[in-house]
């Protein structure tokens, strides 16, 4: 459903990202992983749409996704999270969830967004906090919401960034069930940035390791943490 | 004296507060201080005026139509100036406030240089607290404004549109990646503040007729009330509304009338040693 070819992006003389391919398909649960600066964050951001790609092909469903506004991609069906949840922290968190649920509503379906918003929350575990305002919640309660958010964009692809860091193990089995839940049974593919390692090792399928911008590999968890360049990558020397 | 002063206080602070309204709406969500939200005030006014005086239509249907001639005569600017200028504050900055003396050159040559009144919509006045007589038109005037206040609070708080309007202003990026048009709601948003700007000029020009330079003074004021509550802060407007009111007829009757402007700056310039970003206001300035 989502093809990229030959993705660069330069910020002034820096590549950021340098002729990376990227493919995915319906319901597929895709890792990306490498070390700090190799440019995950700034593919999810070209996929959303927050720049233009200085050149390179992005393809969602058939349709080009170049030059078009985050808005419009977001109504293709694209959702991304935040590293750090990003709420809108003065509305409660049912109003936190409305926001996506009008945007791809038509103007006489609404009275039905409130309910279907309450659901949302509670299947993220948010079920009693509707009407508290998003800047109260703690960390973990911010990411869930985060992800509520996400998905009453009615996404066909959910691009998560580093949605486990600072959970503890408890918080982040009921997490990967949660990511896996949604890719396995709503059929949502889920492309994951994530620096916990054992919990994406075992929930994704396939993993793309960039570096330095670009693509160093692509394969299955066995496959990329034995791989000596992945190794060479993480660790140095 | 003291029920009088407090009564003018908080009449003219209702005011102050409804004129401010449009110029935080418009901060708050396009982070765009328009220097020209005067100019649109003056310009219902007129409108008013003419619609009411020279074609002889009923006031409130004429003040209707300046109001939503006002909001697509602002939606026509944002989308023919202020679109190309996102991303750079200064620029808006300057484009409106270049705009606001145009306008005022256009006003004084198409309008006049004499100041244009509207039909009064009430006669006489009330005896307030059995103390004194005060002007119904004021009283009326007030009232149109809490109204108006009242309207925007709850279209905020409870429509939809206000839901993304709120939305927008606290983190566009994120908005904007739920789905929000924002290219389109900076078009309603800045509409909607020039038609607040005009519902506070077809409100009050039948007690302060317009003139083609009016409108700095009232912009002026806004600015400061904004500045006081805080950028983008609805509850900041109308209590920074009410306080500049209070003060300034205050310090009016018990000090000196001369220096009723002068009160209003020192209560801003004591606020904001101790609160930079204004009474109600979050943003780090």
């Amino acid at each position: 459903m989502l093809k990229g070819n030959g993705l660069c992006k330069n910020f002034g003389g820096v590549a950021a990202l340098n002729d990376v391919d990227i493919s995915l398909e319906k319901g597929s649960l895709i890792g990306l992983i490498g070390p700090n600066g190799a440019g995950k964050t700034t593919l999810f951001n070209a996929i959303a749409g927050a720049f233009s790609l200085s050149s390179g092909n992005l393809e969602f469903n058939g349709k080009s996704l170049n030059g078009k506004s985050a808005n419009h991609i977001c109504r293709l069906g694209i959702a991304r999270t935040f590293q750090v949840p990003r709420p809108f922290a003065e509305m409660t968190c049912l109003e936190n969830v409305l926001v996506p649920l009008v945007n791809r509503s038509r103007v006489g379906e609404r009275t039905a967004l409130l309910q279907e918003g309450r659901e949302i929350l509670d299947f993220v575990g948010l079920g009693n906090r509707d009407d508290i305002l998003a800047k109260e919640l703690n960390l973990v309660e911010k990411k869930r919401l985060e992800m509520a958010r996400a998905l009453c964009t009615n996404p066909q692809l959910l691009l998560l960034d580093e949605v486990l860091g600072g959970l503890n193990t408890q918080e982040i089995g009921a997490a990967v069930d949660l990511i896996v839940n949604l890719s396995e049974k709503r059929g949502i593919a889920v492309l994951w940035i994530e620096h916990v390692m054992g919990a994406i090792m075992g929930a994704a399928e396939r993993i793309i390791v960039l570096d330095q911008g670009e693509k160093l590999m692509e394969g299955t968890p066995e496959e990329v943490a034995h791989d000596p360049r992945v190794i060479h990558a993480y660790l140095g020397a | 004296m003291f029920l009088l002063a407090l009564t003018n206080g908080l009449v003219i602070g209702i005011i102050y507060a409804l004129a401010a309204l449009g110029v935080s709406l418009v901060v708050g969500i396009m982070n765009v201080v328009n220097f020209a939200h005067g100019e649109f005030y003056i310009l219902a006014g007129y409108f008013s005026y003419h619609f009411a005086n020279t074609l002889g239509m009923n006031y409130l249907a004429a003040m209707m139509l300046s109001v939503g001639l006002v909001l697509i005569f602002g939606m026509i600017i944002e989308v023919l100036l202020i679109r190309k200028t996102y991303g750079d504050d200064l620029y808006s900055l300057i484009l409106t406030f270049i705009l606001s003396i145009v306008l005022q050159n256009t006003y004084l040559l198409v309008f006049g240089p004499y100041p244009n009144k509207p039909p009064n919509w009430v006669k006489g006045a009330t005896n307030v607290f059995g103390q004194f007589y005060y002007g119904n038109q004021r009283l009326a005037a007030c009232g149109a404004g809490l109204v108006v206040i009242a309207i925007v609070y709850l279209m905020l708080k409870k429509t939809w549109f206000g839901r993304m309007l709120r939305a927008t202003s606290q983190d566009r990026e994120v908005a904007e990646l739920n789905g929000v048009n924002t290219t389109a709601l900076n078009m309603l948003s800045f509409g909607l503040g020039c038609a607040l700007a005009a519902a506070a000029g077809v409100i009050l020009s039948p007690i302060f007729p317009v003139t083609p330079t009016g409108g700095m003074a009232v912009a002026l004021t806004a600015f400061v009330v904004v500045v006081l509550g805080g950028m983008g802060s609805f509850w900041g407007c109308v209590v920074g509304g009410l306080i500049i009111g209070l003060v300034e007829n205050f310090g009016a009757a018990f000090i000196s009338s001369g220096y009723r402007h002068v009160f209003g700056f020192i209560i801003l310039i004591f606020v904001l040693l101790v609160r930079p970003a204004g009474l109600f206001g979050n943003r780090e300035i």
